[in-house]
């Protein structure tokens, strides 16, 4: 039959329409540089770890540089945020806080992500008694009220001899990063144990088994590479939810001690001073703002692109 | 007063999504009678839903009806207000879907929503709702309709439900009813009741029926007369003797042939339609079929065929006549 | 649900009772001429001399008693359950404002962004949920006290009431509205988004076609059929963030020196006065199990798809 030029036009037509083979993470990619505000809230998050970082070099005093003689000062360009209580200048104080915080936040994120994959894989995998055990010790561990118990927590470790000995200066970095791992390790669990108990009935796993894989081969290759979408976004918005509590915890005198500055401890008491130099007290706090902010917005815009019909 | 329920004609609806601008429905007329029933049969997409809803004005964004009329029993559906709108859902003429499970409200007693669609549109007493109410139950096959009353959706299996949604929908004493696809979602066995269930209920009460379904089975056991669908047009529409017997268009020929029967042995091959559903938002430059048409001629991809009307044959007193919209019978 | 009750009072018991630090200790160090013949006397007088679960199954006895201890700094001497009792309404004061305002609040702006979904107005609430859900808590008591109190002086700076006005409804109104709205802000922007998406997802919902199909005007549908069933998941959500309310409000209480449980706590805790963090642990367990049971029992009342029969 000889093809008409429309007939030839249409079946040309539809065989070009196949898509070229896209990487997953491409897609992924591509569905997060929709949402513009997450794109210019990664830019954010990179500038204050940048800022973080370069903290030693690009701040103007030293950090603890105590003048007496000009307390509470307003901007200057001498101190371009002024000067705190004792002097000391806020710019700078202001970029070594955000090494700490940062600081604490991350290890306290990397720290109680190892312990949930980890619980949340174990529970997942072993069902059985491994799994009532952990998992009702999970929901318990939720079901918590979490400041009231960071705080007792933190008070308690602080006091305790045998830790101040260990660590000395570092100690209330180490044990506001242990007590927000030991708060903050089960919406990871969760997670994965939800996705590995989805994964354990699916083909690779029981090709996998077959081959002879043991049960840490199998958890570690297999199920938790393929949990990964919930995982990412947990962790994301997690940094912003911890970076807020160490705020919190540091404000009320109970996390990062003076005179190493925190976002949260520059703030502390801060109703005392407020009639006296207002300012002081906005810019950390404006630091957490802005950053959680950012966070939060990259969280969800991950959650979207790493929706579950994309299948990673 | 005319014997004229409802007339649908040139329906255009199109649906504007994110991947690109869908008419579901090209250009879609039909007629049905008093008291007379009527099958809209194709495969997925092909618009007979959306045509169904376009009746009750129940299409939602992104879809919206862009051209066309629709009368039903003297009234102008499409240039009325909102208001207006909803006192002749419901009372002029119902609607039947086909998901049983998902179309009750899981946290009202089932009765309580019967007896809303009965105030909805008459000033009753409370009493007497409900006593309405319960005698649809029993009308529909809902054994102790009293207890039955109180109960919620959760507690009834999916037969039930859908019997459930009839007595809704019948509770008014509509004109038509609009039965979607209202056993395909249902076990093989409660399809047969409740096809007879529309089927008694409809001679009882003396409605129109307008149903709609891929399956040709139930088609046929069903209405007097069918109309094919195809990428949104109507292609063929006869009585479901004639479509049955004398199919006119490729597609409806190819339908019917597919279907295996009980002659069919192991060594014969299903007879599938060559090709896949076309695209929507690609729809061929002359006849819609024209890819998957085993009688196809150049001028299929060249022009669109237009529906001829032959005119009614003897016995045959179908208002909308024989129609066919294919070159071979231009 | 009460062997949690009893789990967490005795590890937080043990706990407390195992660190370092209490009353003796400022007193030994603050005064030289104490001897520890002394220490030993006041040690046997407060009951600390004996093994720690003993002193537990005491402490425990002495709860169900009614007898909650006495105070040892913040209220020094004074028994545990008045320093509470005087306190505790405070409190209630305003979680209850807080949470009243966040439901009333949450409510018309979720349902509303779900009505007009990807509109300016609901780009602009999913934009300020965000800004409230990113800000710290006491930054934002710390900037509110700043500007209503300080440059505006629109409401006092801290503090319950003024001075010979403790019982005057208007005055007490006016020192609740900074610290109830510092509370309730970051439910708010939680909360409607919650219940945006809540609504989004009911009313993809059949049963809504199926409430037009029979003739109901779009009010009626999107009140009586979609919201009964999108606040389902919302009320148990919120029976579940009334510890949270409360952890909030320690902060809230600090800043603007209310003189509530929050409070307390916190003064407790940096006091090392024991027997007060654990009556109000003991109070906080209770309100945690409470507010479990709580939103069982409304998701089983407003479910009947979960009723136990």
């Amino acid at each position: 039959m000889i093809r008409s030029e429309a007939h030839s036009k249409y079946w040309a037509e539809e065989e070009s329409l196949e898509l070229p083979e896209t990487g997953q993470w491409t897609m992924v990619w591509r569905r997060f540089r929709h949402h513009r505000v997450a794109v210019f809230g990664v830019f954010v998050i990179v500038a204050f770890f940048l800022l973080a970082i370069l903290a030693p070099w690009i701040a103007p005093y030293p950090p603890d540089k105590i003048d007496l003689l000009h307390t509470f000062g307003s901007s200057t360009s001498e101190h371009w945020l002024g000067t705190d209580d004792l002097g000391r200048d806020a710019l700078t104080r202001l970029l070594y806080a955000a090494r700490i915080s940062l600081l604490t936040a991350v290890s306290a994120t990397v720290l109680s992500t190892i312990v949930g994959v980890t619980v949340g894989a174990i529970a997942g995998y072993n069902r059985g008694w491994i799994e009532t055990i952990l998992m009702r010790f999970t929901d318990l561990m939720l079901t918590l009220p979490t400041l009231p118990l960071l705080l007792i927590f933190s008070k308690m470790l602080r006091d305790l001899p045998a830790l101040q000995q260990a660590f000395g200066q570092a100690l209330s970095v180490m044990v506001i990063v242990g007590v927000l791992t030991i708060f903050g390790w089960m919406q990871v669990a969760r997670l994965v144990y939800g996705s590995v108990l989805s994964l354990q009935e699916r083909e690779f796993t029981v090709a996998a088994r077959a081959v002879g894989a043991s049960g840490w081969q199998i958890i570690f290759r297999h199920l938790i590479p393929n949990s990964m979408a919930p995982i990412i976004v947990a962790v994301t918005l997690g940094l912003g939810a911890r970076i807020v509590l160490e705020a919190s915890l540091s404000f009320l005198g109970l996390g990062i001690m003076p005179p190493t500055p925190s976002w949260g401890n520059m703030l502390t008491g801060a109703q005392a001073y407020i009639w006296r130099n207002p300012f002081l007290a906005f810019y950390p706090g404006m630091c957490i703002f802005l950053i959680v902010l950012a966070v939060n917005f990259v969280g969800d815009a991950l959650r979207d692109a790493l929706d579950p019909r994309l299948r990673l | 007063m005319s014997n004229e329920l409802l007339n649908i004609s040139n329906l255009q609806v199109t649906f504007y999504t994110d991947e690109g601008v869908v008419k579901a429905v090209n250009g879609a007329s039909l007629s049905l009678d008093r008291g007379r029933t009527l099958g809209l049969v194709g495969e997925s997409g092909c618009g007979k839903s959306v045509t169904a809803l376009s009746i009750l004005r129940l299409i939602r964004p992104p879809g919206k009806i862009e051209g066309g009329r629709v009368q039903l029993n003297g009234l102008d559906i499409l240039s009325l207000s909102e208001q207006e709108m909803c006192s002749v859902r419901g009372s002029e003429a119902s609607m039947v879907f086909q998901e049983p499970m998902t179309s009750l409200n899981p946290v009202y007693p089932v009765g309580d929503q019967v007896v809303e669609a009965i105030t909805a549109h008459e000033r009753v007493s409370e009493q007497e709702a409900r006593s309405r109410a319960i005698d649809m139950f029993r009308l529909v096959g809902i054994p102790e309709p009293e207890a039955r009353f109180r109960a919620y959706p959760h507690e009834f299996s999916g037969g039930m439900r859908q019997r459930v949604m009839i007595a809704m929908a019948l509770v008014c004493r509509p004109k038509l009813l609009i039965a979607d696809e209202p056993t395909s979602a249902l076990d093989v066995t409660i399809q047969a009741q409740i096809l007879e269930l529309i089927k008694d209920l409809r001679e009882r009460l003396g409605m129109a029926l307008l149903l709609i379904s891929h399956d040709l089975g139930v088609i046929a056991e069903t209405v007097e007369n069918v109309g094919v669908m195809y990428a949104g047009e109507v292609v063929e529409m006869a009585s479901a003797i004639a479509t049955f017997e004398d199919p006119l268009h490729p597609y409806t020929q190819a339908l019917l042939t597919s279907i295996p029967t009980l002659e069919s042995t192991r060594d014969v091959p299903l007879r599938a339609i060559e090709g896949s559903v076309v695209n929507p938002l690609r729809l061929p430059p002359g006849c819609y079929f024209a890819p998957r048409c085993p009688h196809v001629m150049d001028i299929c991809w060249e022009k669109h065929p237009q529906l001829k009307v032959f005119g009614s044959g003897p016995g045959d007193d179908d208002p909308n006549g024989r129609q066919v919209r294919c070159w071979l019978h231009s | 649900m009460f062997f949690l009750l009893l789990l967490i009072s005795a590890l937080v018991f043990f706990i407390l009772h195992l660190t370092p630090g209490g009353p003796l200790d400022e007193l030994r160090m603050s005064n030289p001429r104490i001897t520890q013949e002394h220490i030993k006397q006041l040690e046997a007088l407060l009951g600390l001399n004996r093994p720690i679960h003993e002193r537990y199954i005491v402490w425990l006895m002495n709860v169900i008693r009614g007898d909650w201890g006495t105070s040892w700094q913040v209220g020094t001497g004074q028994p545990v359950i008045s320093i509470i009792t005087s306190r505790i309404g405070n409190t209630l004061q305003l979680m209850a404002v807080a949470l009243g305002a966040s439901i009333l609040l949450a409510l018309p702006i979720g349902i509303y962004s779900s009505l007009r979904q990807y509109s300016w107005i609901d780009h602009v609430v999913t934009g300020l949920s965000f800004f409230g859900m990113s800000m710290p808590t006491f930054w934002l008591g710390v900037m509110m006290l700043i500007i209503f109190a300080v440059v505006l002086k629109w409401f006092p700076a801290g503090g319950m009431s003024t001075v010979g006005m403790e019982n005057d409804l208007m005055d007490r109104l006016r020192y609740l509205v900074l610290p109830a709205t510092v509370l309730c802000l970051f439910n708010i922007a939680s909360w409607s988004r919650y219940i945006r998406s809540s609504m989004l997802d009911v009313l993809g919902q059949d049963y809504l076609r199926t409430a037009r199909a029979k003739g109901l005007r779009e009010n009626v549908v999107i009140v009586k059929h979609a919201l009964r069933n999108a606040l389902i998941p919302f009320i148990t959500m919120v029976g579940l963030t009334l510890p949270d309310l409360f952890g909030g409000a320690i902060i809230t209480e600090t800043i603007f020196a209310w003189a509530g449980m929050g409070r307390l706590y916190y003064d407790a805790i940096m006091a090392s006065d024991w027997p007060i963090v654990q009556a109000v642990m003991v109070i906080l367990a209770f309100l945690v199990i409470a507010s479990n049971l709580l939103a069982d029992v409304l998701y089983a009342v407003v479910d009947p798809r979960i009723r136990y029969d």
